[in-house]
């Protein structure tokens, strides 16, 4: 038997060996299919269908992660019909997809400046990083502070104050993460209930005005700049919904009607799960099982309701003993991440 | 279940003995979770974490497999249940005819809050679920309280049947009796007391005795027996006359003193005789009414819809062949009607490619829906070489409005074994599961007996027949998940997992059970088999069309006026079988559509009634054959409401992988949703298409890929529906928040109205026009079909 086949992807021919995927022939071309739940040395479990391919002659789609390579088999990728096919995956995903990849403050901004990082900064101990983001605000009268989501907790940040506070400090031009932009979801409003999920990033103390009645000291912008709830999503740099979706120019609000009430759930080694951010792909199901985490995770529900969750209900901390890093690493969402030393 | 229930539980001491002791006698092993969980679930009526925990300390098992598994399948709750349980039939048939109304008011008088997930009564005396066609979709909406079955439920009078429950358990009467084959060696005419496991105090058993000393008084040439559950869906009891070459008579609501009366008018009694006072005509007059003059009309639990009577209209009985006149569990009887025949053949005298060619000559196709050639498949799977190969009859009978598989199992269960194990060998397989619904406990106990009494006879087990040809058949319960009739995912549960499909190829042919090659056929595909083999395929070929052989079992139900499974070769109309077997329209109405094919096929409508029921033909109108329900729509059904109906259903039902299944059917019930109340926005319909064809596309399994076509094809056939809902308007006066009820001049201050009214929307006021507070109404329709002079119409 032949060791390897041939097959043509968009009318290039390839060979792999037997038993490759199209996926794989595929990415030998350097054709870029996108694929979300599927990562090399994991077993492919088709789900997100965002790697669709066409296979000359059947009129539906398929999975190239999970599609065995076959000699002869004629296969489109980059074609307009195979695009909207995928897009249409990702704007399903997304119509189901509850987070911000960028802050509302940001969004807002007219400099795109990364408001939720700059307050992180401060916050964190480095007001010099913070105030060469800062010097970038154009003063556009405060649309950040009238978006800020805080204000359906108490009161906005007083990002402008915060701001001028930074401002002040240091000399560098901007570093590169000044500012974002770019493809985004949007969660919207939110419910009472919500807001006090959300709180467990931020402190619950009142809006901190200058005792001075000018300008704050760095006490006083630490403790404004605790109150930040941390909108923006830990996952936007590397997160591949977000990088497809705009590849594609997906529309993020093209299927969204209903949606999940957001949730968190906190590990206590820095690993956050949030499940509205999960595509359901399986990656970390995999992962503990092969780990054999003693509980592990699952898929729980069926249906629309199904989600990841930990056996019995049990905190996250006892699902992922061993493997909670390699979950957040795989996870080709926000859904899981671990928390970075603040900076 | 819902994922935001908290799986614990409150403290409970549960013996842990009985875990171990299921553990011990049912396994260890990952295959063994759903019958566990089963187990602990009869034995808790929920599945407490105590006990879950526990089957994870001492077997295989571990907690993610528990988990993941209880979640998935609804039979199995994690929260405590009442006392009782109430099922109440979501199926196509009962839809149409109004579940809904009658689930809300059954919540509303069991005082069950309005908050989602609540299905337990205050008290914790009754919980109460949807489920799906229980079968008997004559009686529609149908219920069922532990083991009885009530029928014609309305939404005022739902709560006579609870307390007539109650007082049947105050009675004592709950029970069932064991069934007893009877013997009839001289083949005299039987006397068929068909519903034996009536529950009624003084029923079918006090009927029976009376028919045997009336016999004995008469001395007429007859026996009494006890036939099982394909029964009637008339009222109890019921009663068969059957006489050897001659059409049966059937009687329905019969009491023990019409024993003798009933008698006479088929026997002439050999020794003189008297007749009693009574005149017969009035007696038949009585008897062979229909009509439900009781309030509450109830069943034991295996009441079912009967085969409709043979010389309705154009039917050919094959799957169906004998039922009813056979005793199910009597392999005697099965035998003397050519029963295990084929079997021996094909054992004895044809060789494996024989076999295949027969199967392939006689055209048979694929039952279980997608008609693929099952000679084909046989020979795919016999042509693999592997060290073991497995067989698997798929029993979930998935859709809502079909329950023919469940008849078949139950009512012939000798049939569909010697298919399965002819199918065995022909491809070299010594493993066979029946994977039969979890709804159907009554078809696993019949199997169950069957299988034991064909080892006892050499047909199955070790050595069949004296080869070196083993047969093993084992039986595997589902536990309540639609997608699990998918055969990928049939597989992955026999196998203990949650019910996942998985990307084909590779085909089952190739890798299925255990990674091994597989044969999938359904229930009816086997119980055609034996038949091929006795008449020769050619006889099979003949029936049906040139390209779609044989016949095919449907369940007709829905406004036709004679309901029940039916059996008619392949290429007949959709008008004769609405019209000739179905007898027409119920009430005078208009005939509307057809939906074929339950939640996988479409809507096909009155103008297209020609069309020749056949794999292809139906193929190209959208819809598909199906497993076979066949529901009748008239002029008062909303076909939006049909398709969110299903599209409802099949968003429940998804497995929730892949991405265009999991959301995209939730977004198109959402559209529909929207439209249904009277939010519809002007592009919905286009964006509703379009959305299809991308999940058509897009979806990893068969659920996915079909799940749009009542979508699809009622967007196509009634796209006007559509568009005046967008409009705001409901034309078939349907749906809820479109609609008002309305009390014309027409009305005589009767007041009935009034008492049937279950919000109190209506104040009663003698002799004057009565008036709907639109605000308090709840558009049950109770008023409506109360009134006497049709004075309340929908606006
Ligand atoms: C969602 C879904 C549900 C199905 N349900 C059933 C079922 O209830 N019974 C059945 O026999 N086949 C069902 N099938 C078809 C099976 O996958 C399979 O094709 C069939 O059992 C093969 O048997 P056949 O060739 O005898 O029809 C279903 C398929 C899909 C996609
Ligand atoms: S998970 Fe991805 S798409 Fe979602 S908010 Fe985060 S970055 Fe954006
Ligand atoms: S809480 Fe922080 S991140 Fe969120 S909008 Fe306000 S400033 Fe921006
Ligand atoms: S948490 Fe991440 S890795 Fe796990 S299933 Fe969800 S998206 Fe996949
Ligand atoms: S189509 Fe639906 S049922 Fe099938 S695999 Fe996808 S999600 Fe599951
Ligand atoms: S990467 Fe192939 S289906 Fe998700
Ligand atoms: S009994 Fe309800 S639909 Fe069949």
């Amino acid at each position: 038997m032949n060791e390897t086949v041939t097959i043509h992807i968009d009318g290039q021919a390839v060979t792999v060996p037997r038993g490759s995927t199209v996926l794989d022939a595929a990415r030998k071309l350097g054709i870029a299919i996108p694929a979300m739940c599927f990562l090399e040395g994991h077993t492919a479990e088709p789900s997100c269908m965002v790697c669709q391919v066409k296979v000359d002659g059947e009129d539906r789609l398929r999975p190239s992660c999970a599609t065995a390579a076959v000699d002869g088999m004629r296969i489109e990728s980059e074609t307009a019909e195979v695009h909207a096919a995928r897009r249409t995956a990702l704007e399903l995903l997304l119509g189901d997809h509850l987070g911000d990849c960028v802050a509302p403050c940001s969004v807002a901004c007219p400099v795109d400046l990364n408001i939720p990082l700059m307050i992180r900064r401060i916050r964190g101990g480095q007001p010099a990083l913070a105030g060469a983001m800062a010097r970038l605000c154009r003063d556009c009268g405060g649309r950040c502070e009238k978006t800020c989501r805080r204000a359906a907790r108490d009161r906005p940040v007083a990002i402008r104050n915060l701001i001028r506070y930074a401002a002040d400090i240091g000399e560098e031009p901007p570093p590169d993460d000044a500012t974002t932009g770019g493809f985004s979801t949007h969660v919207g409003r939110v419910s009472p209930e919500e807001i006090d999920r959300y709180m467990v990033e931020a402190n619950s103390i009142q809006r901190v005005k200058p005792a001075d009645g000018a300008a704050y000291t760095d006490e006083e912008a630490r403790r404004e700049a605790s109150r930040c709830m941390r909108c923006d999503c830990r996952a936007a740099d590397d997160c591949k919904l977000r990088e497809y979706g705009a590849l594609y120019k997906a529309h993020t609000r093209k299927y969204k009607s209903s949606r999940r009430a957001f949730s968190q759930n906190r590990h206590p080694q820095g690993l956050i799960y949030e499940p509205g951010k999960c595509i359901v792909c399986g990656l970390c199901v995999q992962i503990a099982r092969e780990a054999a985490e003693p509980l592990g995770l699952t898929f729980v529900g069926r249906g629309f309701n199904v989600r990841v969750g930990v056996p019995f209900d049990r905190p996250l901390a006892d699902g992922l003993r061993k493997v909670a890093g390699a979950c957040a690493e795989a996870c080709p969402t926000g859904a899981l991440v671990l928390e970075e030393d603040e900076a | 279940m819902s994922i935001t229930e908290s799986t614990t539980q409150p403290d409970q001491d549960i013996d842990l003995g009985v875990i171990d002791g299921f553990v011990e006698r049912i396994g260890r092993t990952r295959d063994k979770l759903i019958p566990l969980l089963q187990a602990v679930q009869r034995e808790f009526r929920y599945l407490p974490e105590p006990a879950l925990l526990r089957i994870c300390a001492i077997t295989e098992i571990s907690p993610a497999d528990i988990t993941g598994v209880a979640t998935f399948y609804s039979q199995f709750r994690l929260k405590p249940a009442g006392e009782h349980l109430i099922n109440v039939c979501h199926g196509t048939a009962c839809h149409i005819k109004g579940a809904q109304a009658v689930t809300d008011a059954l919540y509303r008088d069991l005082g069950i809050p309005e908050v989602e997930g609540a299905e337990t009564d205050p008290d914790g005396l009754f919980t109460v679920q949807k489920v799906a066609c229980i079968g008997c979709c004559t009686l529609a909406p149908a219920m069922q309280i532990d083991g009885i079955t009530y029928g014609h439920l309305t939404p005022d009078t739902v709560a006579h049947s609870v307390h007539d429950f109650l007082r049947l358990k105050e009675l004592g009467v709950l029970s069932q009796p064991e069934e007893v084959p009877i013997d009839n060696p001289d083949h005299l005419a039987e006397i068929r007391i068909v519903l034996d496991s009536c529950c009624v105090a003084g029923g079918s058993q006090k009927v029976a005795d009376a028919f045997e000393e009336a016999i004995e008084r008469t001395g007429v040439p007859a026996v009494v027996k006890r036939v099982g559950c394909i029964s009637m869906c008339y009222q109890v009891p019921v009663v068969e006359i059957a006489r050897p070459g001659m059409d049966p008579a059937l009687y329905t609501r019969v009491l023990p003193e019409d024993a003798e009366a009933i008698l006479l008018t088929h026997f002439r009694p050999p020794n003189p005789f008297k007749r009693t006072a009574r005149t017969i005509s009035s007696v038949l007059e009585r008897l062979l009414t229909n009509e439900s003059w009781e309030p509450v009309s109830r069943y034991s639990a295996d009441v079912r819809d009967e085969p409709l009577a043979t010389f309705l209209g154009n039917q050919t009985h094959i799957a169906l062949e004998n039922l009813g006149e056979m005793d199910p569990i009597s392999i005697d009887e099965y035998e003397q009607n050519g029963g295990f025949a084929a079997l021996r053949r094909c054992l004895l005298e044809l060789d494996r490619d024989q076999i295949i060619d027969e199967i392939d000559r006689s055209g048979l196709s694929g039952r279980g829906g997608a008609g693929f050639p099952t000679g084909r498949k046989w020979r795919d799977v016999a042509g693999r070489k592997s060290d073991r190969k497995y067989v698997v009859c798929n029993g979930d009978e998935g859709d809502p409005g079909a329950f023919m598989d469940r008849m078949l199992l139950e009512s012939c269960p000798y049939r569909v074994l010697e298919g399965i194990a002819i199918g065995s060998i022909a491809v070299g397989s010594e493993e066979a599961t029946i994977y039969v619904r979890a709804e159907y406990p009554f078809a696993v106990r019949r199997l169950r007996e069957a299988i034991q009494l064909a080892e006892a006879r050499g047909y199955l087990g070790e050595r069949v027949l004296g080869t070196d040809t083993s047969i093993y058949i084992r039986l595997m319960e589902g536990a309540g998940a639609f997608v699990c009739g998918e055969e990928t995912a049939l597989m992955q549960s026999i196998e203990g997992h949650r019910g996942m499909p998985v990307l084909r190829p590779p085909y089952p042919a190739e890798k299925g059970l255990w990674g091994k090659p597989t044969l999938i056929n359904n229930v009816e595909t086997f119980a055609m088999v034996p038949w091929i083999f006795r008449h020769g395929a050619e006889a099979f070929a003949r029936l049906g069309t040139p390209e779609s052989c044989g016949t095919k079992v449907f369940a007709l139900a829905g406004k036709v006026r004679h309901g029940g499974l039916i059996e008619v070769p392949m290429g007949v109309t959709i008008r004769e079988i609405v019209e000739e077997i179905g007898g027409g329209i119920a009430d005078g109405k208009a005939f509307k559509a057809v939906q074929i094919g339950g939640p996988s096929g479409g809507c096909v409508p009155a103008r297209l009634a020609d069309t020749p029921i056949d794999y292809e033909d139906l193929a190209r109108l959208g819809a598909i054959m199906g497993s076979g329900g066949l529901v009748v729509l008239d002029e008062d059904d909303c076909m939006l409401d049909v398709a969110r109906y299903f599209l409802q259903f099949t968003q429940e039902e998804s497995c929730g992988k892949c991405s265009f299944c999991r959301v995209g059917t939730r977004q198109m019930l959402d559209i529909l949703e929207r439209l249904c109340t009277g939010e519809g926005k002007k592009n919905d319909p286009e964006r509703l298409e379009e959305l299809c064809h991308m999940v058509i596309r897009g979806s990893l399994c068969g659920l996915g890929s079909t799940a749009p076509n009542p979508v699809l094809t009622t967007l196509e056939y009634f796209r006007d529906e559509y568009e005046a809902h967008v409009e705001g308007r409901c034309p078939a006066g349907r749906c809820k928040p479109l609609i008002q009820y309305i009390i014309t001049d027409e009305c005589i201050g009767c007041t009935r109205c009034a008492q049937h009214c279950p919000a109190d929307a209506i104040e009663p006021k003698p002799y004057e026009q009565h008036e709907i507070d639109q605000e308090e109404c709840i558009r049950c329709d109770a008023c409506r079909k109360a009134c006497p002079v049709d004075a309340i119409v929908i606006e």
